[in-house]
């Protein structure tokens, strides 16, 4: 997949997974692995450069937890602004999508 | 016999030395750790889950980069300026979409804002101490030695000061003549809009602030030769 589009679609899959509830940097990779069937390929640790600016944004916060192993786990969830640009984002993909599956549509027909 | 523990805190030592800090390398310790047990638990031996989970996190350096993106003190100056300018900054993400204009308002709504202080201060120079500086200057009979390049400049920021005074009015009066006549006739005009806009305000607060920087160094030059008994 096209790198621009990896890098496009990182803040949005990321939001998307949290306005689910509260995860960590584990498992929203494993998450996002699972769900694209391995065809969004992340370097693992650039996912934590994206969380941190997101929480620098004031789009998500986090906290440090003991997991049910035992150790510790950096968790990150949503807050006000966070669900905003979610919204946002959310808008701006579906009119991408409308278009392109408008003029595919149009091609197939 | 691999030592999961030894390996896993010479990583540490390793990613620390890119400068990356101890929070983040906890992160990414934690992540790493999840990782192997992951792989353990599939099958794959020790040594090699250790091997792989650590290139999945990826190089520290690159890792470096990526955090210190926009957030160093320079990068976001720079940005600051471009803006400014009405360039848009290209270090977040690649900007794909170039023609976006905000509307016509709103840019010289934010012109006038950026404007105003420099106004207000020209204004206030022009009216109040220009004329003082003249004075002074005319007192103290500058000396031969300050005449040259650098008197030149004070004096036409002085007389630049005082060519405001006189034909502000007519001046101000005329750039808006020539940008509503820029909004009527040129179709182009929107896409230019923001860039020129901004880069104008941008010029004429860089004269004001360069026009009291002069004034400043000729007040003094001027000092001492005010001390002097004539």
């Amino acid at each position: 997949m096209r790198r621009e589009l990896v890098a496009a679609s990182a803040e949005p899959l990321i939001l998307s997974l949290l306005e689910q509830g509260e995860s960590y940097g584990y498992a929203i990779i494993q998450d996002i692995k699972n769900r694209s069937r391995g065809e969004l390929e992340w370097t693992d640790g650039m996912l934590y450069p994206v969380l941190h600016r997101m929480e620098r944004k004031g789009w998500i916060k986090s906290r440090w937890a003991e997991s049910e192993t035992g150790r510790k786990r950096k968790y990150y969830s949503l807050k006000e602004d966070g669900r905003k640009a979610h919204k946002k984002q959310r808008e701006q993909w579906l009119k991408v999508h409308s278009v392109l599956a408008g003029l595919w549509k149009e091609k197939y027909v | 016999m691999f030592d999961r523990e030894r390996a896993i805190s010479n990583w540490r030592e390793e990613m620390s030395a890119r400068d990356l800090s101890d929070a983040v390398v906890d992160e990414l310790e934690s992540h790493l750790r999840d990782e192997l047990e992951a792989q353990v638990r599939a099958g794959v031996g020790s040594e090699d889950a250790f091997t792989t989970a650590v290139q999945r996190v990826g190089r520290a350096d690159v890792l470096k980069t990526e955090f210190a993106k926009s957030f160093t003190l320079f990068d976001r100056l720079k940005d600051a300026m471009l803006t400014l300018a009405g360039i848009p900054s290209s270090n977040l993400a690649t900007n794909m979409n170039t023609s976006q204009t905000e509307p016509a308002w709103a840019t010289y709504l934010k012109a006038l804002g950026f404007l105003v202080p420099a106004i207000f201060l020209a204004t206030v120079a022009a009216i109040f101490v220009v004329p003082k500086l003249q004075e002074i200057c005319r007192d103290v009979q500058m000396p031969e030695a300050t005449a040259g390049t650098f008197w030149n400049l004070t004096h036409s920021s002085i007389l630049v000061m005082l060519t405001l005074r006189e034909h502000g009015m007519l001046i101000a009066g005329g750039l808006v003549c020539v940008v509503l006549l820029l909004e009527w006739r040129l179709t182009q005009w929107p896409r230019y809009r923001r860039a020129a806009i901004g880069f104008g305000a941008f010029l004429l607060n860089s004269i004001v602030l360069l026009a009291f920087f002069m004034m400043f160094l000729a007040a003094i030059m001027a000092a001492p030769g005010l001390r002097l008994p004539k």
